[in-house]
């Protein structure tokens, strides 16, 4: 258990920046998530903080101590590798006790099998405890790398996307068994994903990374309310936020947003006013999340209700994604499963403008972060 | 259907005597090598399989012909040259494998400039023929003081035995993931505990495969002992042609001192084919 901080981290490969400028304080006993699609430096950021790889420049700091020049033997902190990177001759037992046989590393036999078995216990892989890994499917690989970084008590450990490689049932039960198992977890942990579910499910803090850079720090709800940028916003959520590009419009010394085909139009609510008068732009990028659009059967037009035709409409289970065809927009609308819609049937939608979010259209931030 | 199991049966036993055709063809020139080295020297030419066997040329190298005329071979080098044979062969594997390995592992690991060029460089030991070289080198070596001793013979081999080495065990290393090593690292091991907790166990069978068959190319070899040795580190191969001369032809003799210098090879062989075969499939094909 430690505290770790990152300070100004940059690593480059050859010509390409895969970290860049990475400051990040993480508690003691934190679950801090980094997202972020495939290539965005997320893995390279856990290399740097495990010691396998070296930083270009910046420092690393465990428990208030400078760790760029401690070799990755010495820095106690456990990491479970995306590729799993089981040893291959070694069988499963073997595997999980690897780390605690570590020279310098006290245990006794009795402790090692405790600790091993105890590990195998919670993440149920027990009866392949004699197995060698290549007679292991992929999920149970996962769980036998998650298992070695678990079995030792590390100040720092380190997730790759531990749960990325199982089916998607599966996932959602490791997703669930993992918010029970962060209780057990008492390290500060670093947990590496692209799954925005998961991210949001598990976080105390969650980190979004974009090539390299990170884009908005915070908690995950805070995160989905008030993106930071575009990028932020489309990265959260599913369906995936609307986007609508939008031109500032004066009537009356009302505000009201005209999207480019003036197909929408949105009034701008009051808690956004103050900041887009402050930013002084008249190109903006509406988001709109399909759960905050609604569907209205008054066909009249009215102050934000805008009418389209109906693309698709999918019902899955539990919630209906529409997808309607408003101007050169197509936007995506949650609805109830009760529901239902015909291709090209005329549909009006209506939103509720306190939840937008407003982005530049030029530098694609929030106006709110400005 | 019953054609079908007729054809089956056919094609096997096609393919059976087909094995055992090749098998006599192949072996042939090893079952004649033995039966000469039993012969006597005046049954040596006939080719009448009925002879009475004799240990005499057996006997006649490794402790001295008891009916040896005055002047003809007086001295019996062969269980000399034989180990000098072990030495040179062991020890230029040795000394490759110790070089050999760590090159290997870093042109597999490592980006380094040239890179390609130096193991391509290491690749064209192979491709010289010894000829080329060998008038320069027995000059060289008379004069740093290395002609016929241990060191220069092994060095020398090194041209045939660390090119196989290191081109084998660099495939064998590259099918390991860095990955495995970095969660070893994580995982509290040094590198060079890792070295030999991890890697070395990984492509165990590259390695015993590629030094089974420096062994044999050491051993075989011809050329070099022949020019840049004399009687201090004089091998098998070289010796067995001394039992040709201009005076008398021992064709017999120099047939049991074969027979005798293919037994390790043979030991070698047999016991690590396991991972010959496997050895040698396994590393060129990635996954």
């Amino acid at each position: 258990m430690a505290k770790l901080a990152l300070e100004h981290l940059t690593k480059d490969f050859g010509n390409v920046r895969a970290v860049n400028d990475v400051s990040l304080e993480v508690e003691d006993g934190e679950f801090l998530v980094i997202l972020g699609p495939s290539g965005a430096g997320k893995t390279t950021t856990l290399k740097l903080i495990a010691g396998v790889e070296r930083p270009t420049s910046g420092m690393i700091y465990i428990g208030g101590k400078p760790m760029n020049a401690i070799e990755p033997h010495h820095r106690n902190v456990a990491m479970a590798f995306e590729s799993y990177a089981l040893y291959p001759h070694y069988n499963v037992r073997d595997n999980l006790s690897f780390p605690l046989k570590a020279p310098g590393r006290k245990f006794s036999q009795q402790e090692i099998t405790r600790r091993v078995e105890e590990v195998a216990e919670l993440l149920n892989i027990a009866p392949l405890l004699d197995r060698l890994p290549r007679m292991l499917s992929n999920g149970q690989k996962q769980r036998v790398a998650l298992g070695r970084a678990m079995v030792r008590e590390p100040d720092v450990l380190l997730l790759d996307e531990p749960i990325s490689h199982l089916d998607a049932k599966l996932r959602h039960r490791m997703r669930t068994e993992f918010k029970a198992l962060e209780a057990a977890i008492r390290a500060t942990t670093i947990y590496v994903t692209h799954d925005y579910l998961e991210a949001m499910s598990l976080a105390d803090r969650l980190v979004v990374l974009k090539e390299g850079t990170i884009q908005q720090s915070g908690g995950p709800h805070e995160l989905f309310v008030n993106p930071a940028n575009v990028f932020v916003a489309q990265l959260l959520g599913h369906p995936q936020i609307n986007l609508v590009e939008c031109t500032l419009q004066r009537t009356n010394g009302a505000l009201q947003l005209v999207s480019t085909d003036g197909a929408i139009k949105l009034e701008v609510p009051e808690r956004l006013r103050g900041a887009l008068e402050n930013a002084g732009i008249d190109q903006v990028i509406a988001g709109i999340r399909p759960q905050h659009l609604g569907v209205v059967d008054d066909h009249r037009p009215a102050s934000n209700v805008f009418t389209g035709t109906v693309y698709v409409y999918e019902r899955l289970g539990t919630k209906g994604t529409l997808t309607a065809t408003v101007g050169a927009h197509r936007l995506d609308v949650l609805t109830s499963i009760e529901e239902s819609f015909a291709i090209d049937e005329p549909v009006s939608l209506t939103i509720d403008p306190a939840q937008l979010s407003l982005f530049d259209a030029k530098t694609h931030k929030n106006i709110l972060f400005n | 259907m019953e054609t079908k199991v007729i054809n089956k049966r056919a094609g096997r036993i096609i393919a059976d005597v087909l094995m055992v055709a090749y098998f006599l063809f192949a072996l042939f020139p090893i079952f004649w090598m033995v039966l000469m080295s039993l012969k006597s020297t005046d049954e040596l030419f006939t080719t009448q399989f009925v002879f009475k066997p004799t240990l005499d040329n057996y006997h006649a190298i490794l402790f001295g012909d008891p009916r040896a005329a005055a002047g003809v071979v007086a001295k019996q080098e062969f269980p000399r040259n034989f180990m000098n044979s072990v030495i040179i062969s062991s020890g230029s594997v040795i000394v490759s494998l110790i070089v050999g390995v760590p090159a290997a592992y870093a042109l597999a690991r490592y980006n380094f400039k040239a890179k390609e060029n130096l193991a391509f460089t290491f690749l064209s030991f192979r491709f010289a023929p010894e000829l080329v070289v060998i008038i320069p080198l027995s000059v060289i070596y008379r004069k740093l003081g290395l002609y016929d001793t241990y060191y220069g013979i092994i060095w020398v081999l090194q041209l045939i035995t660390l090119p196989l080495l290191i081109w084998v065990l660099r495939s064998y290393f590259e099918d390991v993931s860095p990955e495995i090593e970095q969660a070893a690292m994580v995982d509290g091991y040094p590198w060079w505990r890792i070295f030999f907790r991890i890697l070395l166990p990984l492509v165990r069978p590259g390695l015993a495969a590629a030094s089974l068959l420096a062994f044999v190319f050491a051993w075989n070899t011809f050329m070099f002992p022949l020019i840049l040795g004399a009687s201090q580190v004089q091998t098998v191969t070289v010796s067995a042609l001394g039992y040709v001369s201009s005076a008398q032809a021992f064709f017999n003799r120099m047939a049991a001192a074969s027979v005798i210098a293919s037994f390790p090879q043979m030991i070698v062989a047999l016991s690590i084919q396991r991972y010959l075969i496997r050895g040698l499939s396994f590393g060129a094909v990635k996954g």
